[in-house]
């Protein structure tokens, strides 16, 4: 009787053990995809490698799931998901704002954008992000002090969306200051260097 | 010796047909060849025979041999002691094994998200986007974004109605998340219903409805977010998004519309 109760407590703390776990986790995404219509085995693999790498690089599933079913919903094909999926992931790891992406890409499924302009804006976004990851780096060996790194990176992301070239960016910042080069969202993110004297 | 313990087993199965042809040849040949084999060989059909013959006899042993079973038992308090503490033990240990991995699954997956934390700022209406001379974008802002991954536990807060949040189990050290309350005007007389929507609420579709703000054609709301940038739009009678007029920034938003840009200045923490 003992023993057949503490199988039970046993059992249960396994399948809450496996709820954590990437296998569930994957079957669920398998499920997800059937459900809206991707059936294709490769398909199926390549977005749970996807999934889980993304789980794997940190990104919680609380956020990742929901998302997995707004991009399903939109239809956007395998491919389509992986490179979401790719970018978030490598953003993460990069210790960016991957949900920076998550964002842009909910923006063009709320304004019914077709899905290969919502990948692009999507990829666009990541790319704008690793580029200022590198103003950042570079304003940070100068001297510059980065307050909140991932609330800089959206911000300068910005700016290079808008057209501005990172080296530009880095250059006039130097030259004329945070205000005075028009960066002013950058005040109080990032920080001139302290001059000699005052060291 | 050792040959006739195997023929013994042999023997109750020999007398049920149960052997095989190979084994029946060669018990066969010791039974002829060992008298002593050959008499329990006996002595055991004899029994069978027995009991055969009268299937539904219940035959009493003698009280000897109940004594005999009965004192070569287990102690009948030792043993479910024994297998209770066996139970536990091994129960215990997988169940400190699967908390374990738990913890550390909880770990991984709580390490990345932000402290939640408590606060209760001054609620400071202003009106949409204090204009910063630069261009800035389409940002989400959600309370965990900025932040550099995996520092602090999470820590419940809760959300006090009149603005702010309020703080549960007093943390050790606890960083306190600001709210900033934003109000947003829209004048746009066709409209019969308006709602606000953009990176504050991950684009819903639905959106934050708005208001009639007194004079006919002007809608508002309140908005309650974490200082940051945020990209957003308004969506007229549930179809048409359209930016923000009067926003001093505007952005194109990548799909062949303009986002307005909402800055919300002030530290994101304290």
């Amino acid at each position: 009787m003992t023993l057949r109760r503490a199988g039970r407590a046993l059992l249960s703390l396994l399948l809450l053990a496996a709820t954590a776990s990437p296998a569930l986790a994957q079957k669920t995404v398998d499920e997800l995809c059937r459900l809206h219509g991707i059936e294709g085995a490769d398909d199926l693999r390549g977005i749970e490698r996807a999934y889980v790498a993304a789980v794997q690089a940190g990104i919680s599933e609380d956020e990742l799931l929901p998302f997995l079913e707004d991009i399903l919903r939109h239809k956007l094909d395998c491919g389509q998901m992986v490179k979401v999926l790719s970018a978030t992931t490598e953003l993460r790891r990069l210790d960016l704002p991957y949900f920076v992406v998550f964002s842009k890409v909910r923006e063009g499924v709320a304004k019914d954008a077709p899905p290969v302009r919502v990948v692009e804006a999507a990829e666009s976004k990541f790319k704008s992000l690793t580029e200022s990851r590198d103003v950042l780096l570079l304003l940070a060996s100068h001297g510059y002090g980065i307050r909140d790194f991932q609330f800089a990176a959206v911000i300068v992301s910005s700016y290079i969306d808008k057209g501005y070239a990172p080296g530009e960016i880095v250059s006039q910042i130097r030259n004329k200051g945070i205000q005075g080069a028009g960066f002013a969202a950058l005040s109080g993110v990032v920080e001139k260097p302290l001059k000699r004297k005052e060291r | 010796m050792k040959s006739c313990r195997k023929f013994e087993d042999l023997q109750a199965r020999y007398l049920h047909g149960g052997v095989l042809l190979q084994e029946k040849e060669s018990l066969e040949k010791h039974l002829a060849a060992c008298p002593e084999c050959e008499r329990l060989y006996l002595e055991v059909g004899e029994v069978d025979h027995l009991l055969r013959e009268f299937p539904g006899k219940v035959v009493e042993p003698p009280a000897w041999l109940r004594a005999r079973i009965l004192s070569n038992l287990p102690d009948p308090e030792a043993l479910p002691f024994r297998r209770r503490a066996f139970a536990w033990i091994a129960a215990s240990g997988v169940a400190a094994a699967c908390v374990l991995a738990l913890a550390v699954g909880l770990y991984r997956d709580t390490a990345d998200r932000e402290i939640r934390v408590a606060s209760a700022p001054p609620p400071s209406a202003s009106r949409v986007a204090p204009a910063p001379p630069a261009p800035v974008a389409a940002t989400p802002s959600s309370p965990s974004s900025h932040k550099p991954a995996g520092r602090s536990p999470a820590i419940s807060s809760v959300h006090r109605p009149g603005g702010g949040t309020e703080a549960g189990p007093a943390p050790v050290s606890p960083r306190v998340e600001v709210i900033k309350e934003v109000k947003i005007f829209f004048y746009y007389p066709p409209a019969g219903k308006v709602a606000v929507t953009g990176d504050f609420n991950g684009w819903s579709v639905e959106g934050v409805p708005m208001h009639a703000a007194g004079k006919p054609g002007l809608w508002t709301t309140d908005l309650r977010v974490p200082p940051g940038v945020y990209s957003y739009n308004f969506i007229v009678d549930g179809e048409l998004l359209l930016p923000d007029p009067d926003a001093p920034n505007q952005m194109p938003d990548g799909y062949g519309g303009t986002n307005s840009i909402l800055m919300v200045e002030g530290e994101k923490e304290i």
